[in-house]
């Protein structure tokens, strides 16, 4: 019984013994750490940001890069008008119509890769029939990059020979979509 | 005269227990060792004597808009001041560059702030910010030369989904970057 007593109390020492020197251990690698701080020194920079302003589907003429990013050249276009050249008349649902939009382009160069990016907002004009089916309709012609998505809201890529000056660019519009109607390429 | 333990006295009353007997033999052991380490390095030690001019290291990151004029720009209000980033939208893309002169005695390594902003006006716009050199800065506090000298660019970013009803049109002011030169 007395031995026993006697192993215990020698174990507890030796335990407060490891705990002092682990303490110490701890003690003598912060301090280290702290020892070892750097030296820094800040430069501040301020500028200020304004955005322009533009539309989801902003309505007009774009003069593009060969990237499709606004060509920064200083070339312009605008749309000088949007008609309807003649509707092919029938069931609702099942009508088109020939449009044309006429471009003025303004120091465009076609040859290094510009290119005209058109919106129009079909809805506007007033010989299309008030009750066009929008949902299914689709366009296709003299165009590329043809973007349907938000018709009546119609965005496209003139051909290159549109940008050389003054042009009447002519598209399809169909009310039920057609093969060829739509199509992304360029 | 006391009287001497006989044989009927308990054994373990006679003996000490062991402990008590080993830890004052150690402590008493390690003393020793201690006065001997001592001594002997005493006796086996000799002192020399030098001088040497000590100079503190002098710490100052610099910052310049035109790498010709340049400030310390320690802090928001002495801030070097960029040139406005105006009219900007989804298609393109404005870049800012910050020169950096290390004009102190020794390198410094260069870390963007960690409170820098990747998004402003509601995230209508995204900051990015360019790689700086790995290897520490060389210092050179007469002069801007080559290997003191480099530059940083932040990118200013319309996001090609950004909604046009929420965000064209809006402008921030005063929006402070942090470039910070840090000793090795």
């Amino acid at each position: 019984m007395t031995r026993n007593l006697t192993r215990a109390r020698a174990a507890v020492a030796m335990l407060v013994v490891a705990v002092l020197v682990a303490a110490g251990a701890r003690l003598a690698t912060d301090a280290t750490a702290r020892t070892s701080a750097a030296w820094t020194d800040d430069v501040h920079a301020t500028t200020s940001v304004s955005l322009g302003t533009w539309a989801s589907h902003a309505l007009g003429c774009v003069v593009i890069d060969r990237a499709g990013a606004e060509t920064s050249s200083g070339a312009t276009c605008e749309i000088a008008s949007v008609s309807v050249d003649r509707i092919q008349w029938g069931e609702v649902g099942h009508r088109a119509a020939n449009l044309i939009v006429a471009l003025v382009p303004r120091g465009v160069s076609p040859g290094a890769g510009e290119r005209l990016r058109v919106t129009v907002d079909l809805s506007t004009l007033g010989e299309l029939p008030a009750d066009w089916r929008w949902s299914t309709a689709g366009a296709s012609g003299e165009i590329g990059a043809v973007d349907c998505s938000a018709l009546p809201v119609l965005t496209f890529q003139a051909r290159d020979w549109a940008g050389w000056g003054p042009s009447s660019v002519p598209f399809q519009l169909h009310e039920t979509r057609e093969p060829g109607d739509c199509s992304m390429q360029v | 005269m006391p009287d001497a333990p006989t044989c009927d006295e308990p054994r373990a009353a006679r003996r000490r227990p062991r402990w008590r007997t080993a830890v004052p033999a150690a402590l008493g052991l390690s003393v020793l060792t201690g006065f001997g380490a001592a001594a002997t390095s005493a006796a086996w030690t000799d002192d020399a004597y030098f001088s040497t001019a000590a100079s503190a290291a002098e710490i100052d990151l610099r910052g310049s808009s035109d790498g010709a004029t340049w400030s310390p720009a320690d802090t928001a209000g002495t801030a070097v001041t960029l040139a406005p980033v105006t009219g900007l939208t989804p298609d393109r893309p404005v870049e800012r560059t910050v020169h950096l002169w290390n004009a102190s005695t020794v390198p410094l390594t260069l870390a963007w702030g960690t409170a820098n902003p990747t998004t402003l006006l509601q995230g209508c716009v995204t900051v990015t910010y360019s790689s700086l050199p790995t290897a520490a800065l060389a210092g050179s506090p007469s002069s801007p030369s080559g290997a003191a000298v480099t530059t940083a660019t932040v990118t200013f970013t319309v996001p090609a989904g950004a909604d046009a009803a929420t965000c064209s049109g809006q402008s921030l002011g005063a929006i402070d970057v942090v470039v910070q030169g840090r000793t090795s």
